[in-house]
């Protein structure tokens, strides 16, 4: 691991609405996660999980504190560049649905390096590249509806690191799977992790939890009592 | 350089997309297609019926340079020393005869022609056309007009008397202008004398003094007087006819495509709306606001491109269709068809237009939605502001007032002001209806469940169903328009007691009351899809909570008759503001009128129908 956190959360918060309607969905939290480094948030419903994840991603911004994402102050960035953020360095996986329907297994991952400004020749060549990661490469010229869901999962984890992406947010990516293909799409997170890359992986499931180097448990927007658990990258592997 | 890859890519998002999608796509194309092809289509018809000046040129000065009428009638010895010694001339006769063929009699104009006056390099050619047989070749024998040989029952190669004389009959030819008209062309005897002559200087400036003529007895007629001044015979009266029918056909065609841009606009609403959640994800994968709207227009307007291209063909293979009837419909020889090409490149810069127009704002809407909320499906309702009612108010006020200053104004900016009046009004009502639906949602609690339901959805989603009232409004206010069009020069007919021919405008007028009412309909159930989309969280909850499909189908049949309602109230005054432009521009001579069955037919009947379609549709409806 490196000492560069490729994420990290000081002291932020999220308030949605005003006045009396104003309601703290999230902090204040501070964490960072590094290179490497496979960090699962777990926690009841409205405990902030997916506020916090939104945050992370760009994709929402914080009311109070500051986030930075491989060393950029999110609160500082246009929307533009955030979206460069989001093309670059982030990626998502969410319960389900994650692919476009009209896109094959291949062009879905190239989408963010084509969104990027990559020629298409390039773009597929880095796609093959994280498909082959995942073991989906006979699979590159099927539409997601030709995909099982375990695929389906996989191939959003290849879009997630494609190219120069290093970070990985997923929102209880194996929910809409069956056991088996579950811990196939969290041994296929972890040796992404292994191989230099860092995820932060939202779940219910403490059995997926095991598979992450730390966890952090959120309740009521703040992390809980003793505020994360740190499994030493080893616990639940391949369990 | 990142934003063209960004667009090949997200392009290529779009037209799988609109693969997928193959029936809104279709109608999107079809839409254009439509309007396309009424444009390319009418646009070539109107070009070819329309008289150019080589046509009233050669139907009264044949290939001449120059006209005269003598003061007495002269024989061709006489006449050749009134003009240069290099013109060319010929003379002919007309006058009024009777023709008799066994016990029937006829009266007809009787046309005398040197022989091969009329052939290919002769100065009366074009005067009189030959549809069949041949020429007269002897002072015996005559062509008959095809309306001359039916009146007398007399075929080719039979004898008739004309003034007494006999003749052979052995051609049949018309008056190109007059198709209709009674006539027989018999061959001048050489040398006779005529006051009738047509004059070819051959040289570009006639050297004939016109001023010289007229003092010395004769009247002269040539090309400039076509070019300067409507054509003989038809005067102010016919410029005004003219001018209201173009007028009619601009206001309808802008309206036209106005609604078609509306009903598109509803559609790629309900599109885009389907893919919320699609278009998260490719922001969330890093597409900026910009990309996203680039992509949506530029599909859009693909799509549009194909109406564009399938319309012109449509409207040309059309109009080549029914072009050898249009010579029956207007009593004149068109000629062959005639392609309108500024039609064409209107129609080809209007149909992408009014697609992007319409594709603009619900693209605009959903690139700009939170990434994390389009993710999430949910869409947050918009509330109906005052400020939308104030942009109304402010937009029919404008229209009223450009309407009653600009229909005092010349043709051009006449038919400009009635059309842009008329879509401020639309758009003025349509702005206000958003207030409108939140007020009425507002006093909807004492009726029935699935009226109530759609009611405040309605209200919820005021500023989504804005748009799609104006739409409605839009198309009904376009068949109210036609039927009080219809009504007035109706009325206009009866008072003058004498045949008008307003037939083709009738014609046109019903297939256009047709057309809105199924447009109307069809916007209606686009609506009711959108409502369906919207409330898809809903209708799950009315199912868990048991309600049975009877009332799932109740709802979706009130959503779609309480949008149609409004937009039916909504477009008397819609309709009926541009129908008194019209008719006040027309002339004094139109009297205003209300079509008050057409309007019953609007709130009543339309509801009704969307009603009955919404429910039986209610569950078989597509989720493309």
């Amino acid at each position: 691991m490196s000492a560069q956190p490729i994420l990290a959360f000081d002291a932020v918060t999220r308030v949605h609405g005003a006045g009396p309607n104003a309601v703290r969905a999230l902090g204040p939290v501070s964490f960072a996660v590094s290179a490497g480094e496979l960090v699962a948030v777990m926690g009841p419903s409205g405990a902030g999980k997916s506020t916090l994840l939104a945050i992370a991603g760009a994709l929402d911004r914080p009311s109070e504190g500051r986030v930075l994402l491989a060393g950029e102050d999110l609160a500082t960035r246009t929307h533009a560049q955030l979206a460069r953020l989001r093309r670059r360095v982030v990626g998502y996986v969410f319960q389900e649905l994650n692919l476009l329907p009209g896109l094959t297994a291949l062009e879905n991952v190239a989408l963010p390096l084509e969104l990027d400004g990559l020629s298409i020749a390039r773009a597929r060549d880095q796609a093959q590249a994280a498909l082959q990661r995942v073991r989906l490469t006979a699979l590159a010229e099927r539409f997601p509806d030709e995909l099982s869901g375990g695929e389906q999962q996989r191939v959003a984890i290849a879009r997630a690191f494609v190219g120069e992406r290093s970070l990985l947010l997923a929102d209880e990516p194996t929910g809409a799977l069956d056991s088996l293909n579950g811990e196939l799409v969290m041994r296929m997170l972890r040796e992404q992790c292994d191989g230099g890359r860092s995820a932060v992986l939202v779940t219910h499931d403490a059995t997926h939890a095991a598979w992450a180097d730390r966890v952090l448990y959120l309740r009521d927007g703040r992390l809980g009592a003793g505020g994360e658990v740190s499994l030493s990258g080893a616990a639940g592997r391949g369990a | 350089m990142r934003a063209l890859g960004a667009l090949r890519a997200l392009l290529r998002v779009e037209l799988r997309a609109a693969r997928r999608n193959a029936r809104r796509s279709w109608l999107v194309i079809g839409l254009v297609t439509l309007s396309v092809a009424a444009m390319c289509g009418g646009g070539a018809l109107f070009k070819t019926a329309s008289v150019t000046t080589d046509e009233m040129c050669a139907n009264w000065l044949g290939a001449a340079a120059l006209g005269v009428r003598t003061y007495d009638a002269l024989e061709p010895n006489a006449f050749a020393a009134l003009v240069p010694p290099e013109a060319r001339f010929t003379g002919y006769t007309r006058a009024e005869a009777t023709a008799a063929f066994g016990s029937k009699t006829t009266e007809l104009e009787l046309w005398g022609f040197e022989r091969g006056a009329l052939n290919g390099d002769g100065l009366a050619r074009g005067l009189l056309r030959l549809v069949d047989g041949r020429a007269p070749s002897g002072v015996d024998e005559c062509a008959l007009s095809p309306s001359a040989a039916r009146e007398l029952g007399v075929a080719l190669g039979e004898r008739l008397q004309l003034e007494g004389k006999p003749h052979t009959v052995v051609g049949l030819a018309v008056r190109p202008e007059e198709l209709e008209s009674a006539l027989a062309w018999t061959e001048l005897a050489p040398g006779s004398g005529t006051r009738l002559w047509l004059v070819d200087t051959q040289s570009e400036h006639p050297a004939l003094d016109a001023d010289a003529w007229f003092e010395a007895g004769h009247r002269t007629w040539s090309r400039e007087l076509y070019v300067a001044d409507p054509p003989v015979g038809h005067g102010e009266e016919f410029s005004e006819r003219d001018i209201f029918e173009e007028l009619v056909t601009f206001v309808l065609g802008g309206f036209a495509f106005f609604e078609a841009a509306l009903v598109m606009a509803a559609t790629f609403a309900v599109g885009v709306r389907r893919r919320q959640r699609e278009i998260g994800l490719v922001s969330a994968n890093g597409a900026t606001v910009l990309d996203v709207l680039r992509a949506l227009c530029l599909g859009a307007g693909a799509l549009a491109s194909v109406g564009v291209v399938l319309g012109t063909a449509l409207g040309l293979g059309v109009a080549f269709a029914v072009a050898p009837w249009l010579d029956a419909w207007n009593g004149r020889w068109n000629g062959p068809l005639e392609i309108s090409l500024p039609h064409i490149v209107a129609a080809a810069l209007l149909g992408p237009a009014s697609a992007l127009a319409a594709t603009l704002l619900p693209a605009l809407g959903a690139a700009r939605l939170p990434v994390s909320v389009a993710l999430s499906g949910r869409r947050p309702a918009l509330v109906a502001t005052r400020a939308w009612l104030a942009l109304g108010l402010v937009l029919i006020t404008l229209g009223s007032v450009w309407l009653v200053l600009g229909v005092r104004a010349d043709d051009a900016t006449a038919a400009a002001s009635v059309l842009g009046a008329s879509i401020a009004c639309v758009l003025g009502l349509g702005a206000c209806s958003p207030w409108i639906l939140a007020a009425l949602a507002r006093r909807a609690g004492a009726l029935p469940l699935a009226w109530r339901l759609a009611a405040r959805d309605a209200g919820r989603f005021g500023a989504r169903n804005g748009p799609v009232v104006t739409a409605v409004l839009a198309a009904l206010a376009l068949s109210v328009l036609l039927a009080s069009l219809a009504g007035s020069v109706d009325g206009f007919v009866a008072e003058q007691n004498e045949p008008v021919s307003v037939g083709p405008e009738l014609g046109l007028v019903h297939l256009g009351l047709a057309l809105s009412l199924v447009t109307s309909l069809l916007v209606v159930l686009l609506a009711t899809a959108l409502a369906d989309v919207e409330s898809e969280a809903d209708a799950r909850v009315l199912d868990a909570v048991g309600a049975d499909p009877r009332t799932q189908r109740n709802l979706a049949g009130a959503r779609a008759a309480y949008l149609a309602l409004l937009g039916a109230l909504l477009s008397a005054p819609a309709g009926l503001v541009p129908s008194w432009g019209l008719v006040k521009f027309a002339d004094a001579r139109l009297e205003f009128h209300t079509p008050w069955p057409q309007l019953l037919v609007c709130a009543l009947g339309l509801p009704l129908l969307a009603f009955c379609a919404a429910w039986l549709t209610a569950a078989r409806r597509s989720t493309n």
